[in-house]
Order: structure tokens, then C-alpha cells, then sequence
């Protein structure tokens, strides 16, 4: 009896692997190309970093109901929880999905260059959002001037400090994720943007893997060494909560308009930092267009499928938001954060 | 005669305090700061959620097995015990919550571990990978939860100088050594951790006793993650996962050993202040941050070595005696 019941175990085992090469078949082993082939259905895949955060949750929203109302049958969605070898992995199911476009919004511009070559050789266009990749033909990058944004924050610490003395404002500068080429580039804004002010300095600069408790730990160790930091720039506001928790924590907490207020800014528009705002927590923080990145996307694919001719790169507007502004910026539906 | 007691015996002896003196000087030129009173009190502090954990993984280990689970119980019942303060409004019940939901985690992993037999490196595992995906599904989509201002007194009070999470896990490290030393619960550990097999032979309940070691160290992180949630003033996704790591070394340069049954309780202490001062160490330096890794592997690499070496030396000591009787 056990015999008979290993040898239909064992031909059940030779069926399953036979059946599933089968349905697998044209996947990452053989080549992409002939796994794409016109089976009448419009598809679209979007390879998201992760979906963690009211931000990525507001941008594949728009990019889901977009797509859907301009004609695409089927909307393909998958998070790669922040590992770049399940994001290759994902995209690869994509073109084995017969997908016509895929959209990436990339764990990092350099490790997905595998997985946008294999799209490549597949005949399947890419389109970069929020995050850009650094080689493969890209069909579109759409993103905000990450850069502009950065600086912005720094030019706005620059004019609230404008005739003290030289390189007597010192900044904080916490780094989150090294492997972002948004979060690089909102660092080189930044920097540039306290260059070109006389009286602003950074003291300190700190990678932290954008981890709260990392974050923590680096504001209270940097206010050891440099007590007097008059400023602090956080890549994306959802950092900014440790940053007003440690500073409570060493007393150096006062809202704006206290003396010995530590100035704050960041970007993304989330609505607790742009809440906070009117509160007098924080200084600034940059409102980017995440609906627009969605939405962009399914638009950029849809017109390259209609045959239309669609731009290498497509800017979106950000929109630095400060105590002054942030009521007007709310109330007229400009936020994707606030609306009031 | 006593001074000869605490003098080194080999040169190997000598290694571990000539490392430090050596490592204490070049802070002492580098980072001066580092030395401060004020530092220290910080860095204990700092410390403060890895120590909290580190009591239950030294249990854990000092019964010979391992609990990876740890860094996600942290993170779950501090997402829990945040927002049962936002729906409720009440720290106690956050509290409660917080201790239950962790000792029902490491119910979990004592039942898998000791009743179903499954090695604790792969129950853990599964229980790490359920408590993280729940903790975000949890959190929802916002990604972040801000508890509000008076959540944070549980960690952010000052009490003669120290931050309430630093005397949390002063206190529970005090009643745990008295546990762990000083009851039979904790002898059992021990001789778990030595043979297990030759306890059972005794007629003691070895099972209820690992089970037992499991929820307490879930408790223990239900603990570390209200202090956690409390002292960062809220929650954001995956915050905590990977914790584990940081109480292994803590337990490991502590002086326990990792195949269980030998150690120092008081020694992890030692552990965790110098995981977190090497943590605060390397930011006071300005070192990137990807860089701590690698300093990480070599301390616990070293510490290891050190203790491989002496554990040769001894038994090289112990045949030269047998040999000369």
C-alpha cells in the first residue's frame, strides 16, 4: 500500500513540475520577447518600492483610477517591500503577465537596471515615476525637481536667517535612504541651497536609513557636539516626528517665534507636517504632486499605446508650504495632504 | 592572595582589558564628548529598548535557543499599544495591552519551541514574519501613528536625572538578575540550557519552563515596544524589525554562550551599554552609517574569539593539572 501511495506521490510531483513549466513558460529563464505577445487585453504594471505611506498610497490611488478610466482592461499593482531582488523578481512576472507597459517606481536606480534591461529586450516600455533609474531605455521619468526641492527648504532657512553672521546658522543634515536618487537629489538641493546663503553652514550630516530610531539617536548625539544647530532638513516629512521628539527630549523644543526655535523643514506634504505647520512645529515642507505622479503615468502609457509620441521627461509642480500659505494652499484643494 | 584572584591568569586574559583600555583612549582623543556625564546618562537611555529585550533573549539563549522574533513583538505591541491610546485615551489600557499581546507572541513561540517541537530558529521565524506583516497591516496606509504628547511621559519623564525608559529597564534588569540568580525558575534555565535531557530525567517540567521563558520575553518586548512607541512619540512602518540582531551582540558580548547554559546575567548589562555606546560612539565620530555594520561584525567577531581562545586555554590548563596529578 505504501509503495502505491509513493508512486502516486511521486507522479503527482512529475505532473505538478510539468504543469507548471508549462503556465511558466517564456518566464525570466527564456527570453522575454517571445513571452509578449498581442492577446487583445490592454495591461498595465506598476512595480511599486513599497506602499508604505499615505504619500505611495495617494500615487498608486491616482494611478489605479487613471488607468482604469482611460481604457487599460487590466491594472497589475506590486509592492516589493523596499528589496530591489523581489522588485527584479516582479517585473519579470510583469512581462510574463504580458503587460504592454510597466511603470517603476524603483528601490534603487542602480539594481533595477537588470530587470529594466529584460523589459527592454522584451519590446516593453518602462516608465520611471518618483524615483528615477540610472541606465536602460526609459520610455518617460516623471518626478518632481527633487533638487529645486532641497533647495528651496535651504533658501527659505536662508531668508528667515538673512543678515546674521557668516556661517553662524548651523544645519543639521539628516540623509535617509543613500540607495534613493530622490532623497540624493533633495540632499544636493539642500546643500547647494546653503552654499549660496553666506550665513548658513551644515555641521553635520547623518545617514539613517530613514529609521525613526536612528534619527532619534542622531538628533540628540549632534546636539552634543554642536548644541548651538539652529536648523534641521529631514529628505521627507514622515522623518520629521523623531526629529520634534529628541528635540523635546534635550530641551531644545520651542515653536515658532520662541527663542531658540530649531528651524525645520522637509519635503513630501504629508498631512501631519503640513497640520503641524499651522501649529508652529515646523518651518516648511514641500507639497510634491503625488497624484500627478500617478496620474502621469497611466497617461504617458496610454498615449505610447494609442501610438502617440510622449515626453522623455515630465516635471511635476511642487509647492512649498509655510505657516503663511498653508490655510490658502489647503482650502483651494492645492494639497494632496490637506484639504480643508 | 585575594589581589592574586583577580589578576589575570594567561595572556589571553589580558586581551580583553588591553582592548579596552587601548579603545577608551582613542575615544578619549577623538570623541571627547563621548565621555561626559550627560552621554552616558543619554546612551543608557538610547539603550534603554534593546536592554529591555536583551533580558529576554539572554533567557532565551541561556536555554540554549534562540529568538528572532523579538525585533517584530517590539514592533507589533508598540503599534498596538499606540493605537489603543489614540482610540482610547488611556495609558493603562495601552499598557496592558501592550504586556498581554507580547506574553500571547511568546506563548506562541514557547508552544512551537517546547509542546511541537519545532527548532526555535524556524518557530520565531515564522512568528517574526506574522507579527511584521501585522504590525503594518495595523498601521494602515498613513505608514506612521503620532501617539500625542501624553503617551510620551511613559518614556520622556526625567526622574532624579534619568529618563523614565532608562530606570524601566534598570529596574526590570534588577528584578530579572534576582530571577534569573537567585529562584529555581532560573536554575532551570541553566540546566536547560546544559542538558536538557538530564532535567527531564529529574522529573521537572523542562517544557513548561520554556514556554514560560518565551512569554516572559514576549512580555519584555511588549514592554520595550510601549517604551519605544512612547520615547519616539508614535510608530511608523518596519520600525524595530531587526532588533534581534543588536540584543544577540548585547547578550554575546555580555559573556553568554551561545550554545546555552553558561553565563553572567550581570555581564549583559555590560552588553548592551556598550552596544549602544558603540552605536552612539560611531555617530559622535560622524561614521557612515553603513559602516556600523561592518564595526559590529568585527566586535562580535572578536569578543567570540576571544572567548574560543579561552575556553582552549582552560581546557589546555585543566589536562596540564589532570596531567601533573
Amino acid at each position: 500500500m505504501k509503495k502505491v501511495l509513493v508512486l502516486l506521490l511521486a507522479c503527482l510531483m512529475i505532473f505538478g513540475m510539468f504543469a507548471c513549466s508549462s503556465t511558466t513558460g517564456g518566464g525570466t529563464g527564456s527570453d522575454p520577447a517571445q513571452a509578449r505577445k498581442d492577446d487583445g487585453v490592454n495591461r498595465i504594471g506598476f512595480a511599486l518600492a513599497d506602499i508604505s505611506g499615505q504619500a505611495v498610497q495617494t500615487e498608486s490611488s491616482a494611478f489605479e483610477s487613471t488607468a482604469k478610466e482611460l481604457g487599460f482592461d487590466e491594472v497589475i499593482m506590486l509592492s516589493a517591500e523596499n528589496s530591489v531582488e523581489t522588485q527584479i523578481t516582479q517585473v519579470r512576472d510583469m512581462i510574463t503577465s504580458e503587460c504592454d507597459v510597466i511603470v517603476i517606481y524603483s528601490v534603487d536606480a542602480d539594481g533595477i537596471v537588470p530587470a529594466v534591461q529584460s523589459c527592454n529586450e522584451a519590446g516593453i516600455p518602462v516608465i520611471a515615476v518618483d524615483r528615477g533609474i540610472k541606465s536602460g531605455d526609459i520610455l518617460c521619468s516623471i518626478a518632481s525637481n527633487n533638487i529645486s526641492d532641497g533647495r528651496d527648504v535651504a533658501n527659505y532657512f536662508g531668508t528667515l536667517t538673512a543678515g546674521e553672521p557668516e556661517k553662524s546658522v548651523k544645519c543639521l543634515h539628516i540623509i535617509g535612504n543613500l540607495s534613493s536618487t530622490a532623497q540624493k537629489e533633495r540632499a544636493d538641493g539642500f546643500r547647494l541651497g546653503v552654499d549660496s546663503w553666506g550665513q548658513l553652514t551644515i555641521v553635520s550630516e547623518v545617514a539613517t536609513e530613514a529609521d525613526a530610531d536612528k534619527i532619534y539617536n542622531a538628533v540628540v548625539d549632534s546636539f552634543k557636539t554642536n548644541p548651538d544647530i539652529k536648523a534641521i532638513f529631514v529628505p521627507y516629512d514622515a522623518l520629521l516626528s523623531p526629529v520634534v521628539s529628541a528635540l523635546k527630549e534635550i530641551g531644545k523644543y520651542y515653536p515658532v517665534g520662541e527663542e531658540g526655535h530649531v528651524m525645520l523643514g522637509a519635503v513630501d506634504g504629508a498631512t501631519e507636517q503640513l497640520e503641524w505647520l499651522s501649529q508652529g512645529v515646523n518651518d516648511i515642507s514641500i507639497s510634491l504632486d503625488f497624484q500627478g505622479f500617478g496620474a502621469k503615468a497611466a497617461e504617458a502609457a496610454w498615449a505610447w499605446l494609442q501610438g502617440n509620441s510622449v515626453a522623455e521627461t515630465i516635471q511635476t509642480i511642487s509647492i512649498p508650504c509655510v505657516m503663511g500659505n498653508v490655510d490658502y494652499l489647503a482650502k483651494n484643494g492645492y494639497l494632496w495632504g490637506l484639504s480643508k | 592572595m585575594m589581589l592574586k584572584r583577580f589578576l589575570p591568569k594567561s595572556g589571553i586574559d589580558y586581551l580583553k582589558p588591553s582592548i579596552v583600555v587601548l579603545f577608551a583612549v582613542f575615544i578619549a582623543i577623538k570623541a571627547p564628548v563621548f565621555f561626559t556625564i550627560n552621554n552616558l546618562i543619554s546612551v543608557l537611555s538610547q539603550g534603554a529598548v534593546i536592554g529591555i529585550a536583551s533580558i529576554g533573549m539572554s533567557m532565551v539563549i541561556l536555554a540554549g535557543e534562540i529568538d528572532i522574533s523579538v525585533g517584530a513583538m517590539v514592533y507589533c505591541t508598540g503599534v498596538i499599544a499606540s493605537e489603543l491610546y489614540l482610540s482610547t485615551n488611556n495609558l493603562i489600557i495601552s499598557t496592558v495591552a501592550a504586556v498581554v499581546c507580547g506574553g500571547f507572541f511568546g506563548l506562541i513561540n514557547g508552544f512551537g519551541v517546547a509542546k511541537l517541537k519545532i527548532p526555535s530558529l524556524i518557530t520565531t521565524l515564522s512568528v517574526c514574519n506574522i507579527l511584521s506583516g501585522l504590525g503594518s497591516i495595523l498601521i494602515g496606509s498613513e505608514g506612521t501613528l503620532s501617539a500625542g504628547e501624553r503617551y510620551k511621559i511613559i518614556a520622556q519623564t526625567k526622574i532624579l536625572g534619568l529618563l523614565s525608559s532608562a530606570w524601566i529597564y534598570i529596574l526590570l534588569f534588577l528584578l530579572f538578575l534576582i530571577i534569573i540568580r537567585k529562584t529555581r525558575f532560573g536554575r532551570y534555565i541553566y540546566a536547560i540550557g546544559d542538558n536538557q535531557d538530564a532535567l527531564r530525567a529529574c522529573g521537572i517540567r523542562a517544557d513548561f519552563t520554556i514556554i514560560m521563558i518565551f512569554v516572559l520575553t514576549g512580555m519584555l518586548c511588549g514592554i520595550g515596544g510601549l517604551v519605544n512607541t512612547s520615547r519616539l512619540g508614535g510608530t511608523q512602518f518596519n520600525i524595530s524589525l531587526g532588533m534581534e540582531v543588536y540584543c544577540i551582540a548585547a547578550v554575546v558580548v555580555g559573556g553568554i554562550s551561545m550554545s546555552g547554559g553558561r553565563g553572567n546575567v550581570l555581564g549583559v548589562f555590560f552588553g548592551v551599554f556598550i552596544v549602544a555606546a558603540l552605536d552612539n560612539l560611531l555617530r559622535l565620530m560622524g561614521v557612515n552609517v553603513y559602516m556600523y555594520n561592518v564595526v559590529w561584525g568585527i566586535v562580535i567577531f572578536g569578543v567570540v574569539m576571544i572567548d574560543i581562545l579561552k575556553k582552549k586555554q582552560k581546557a589546555r590548563d585543566l589536562e596540564r593539572q589532570v596531567f601533573e596529578t
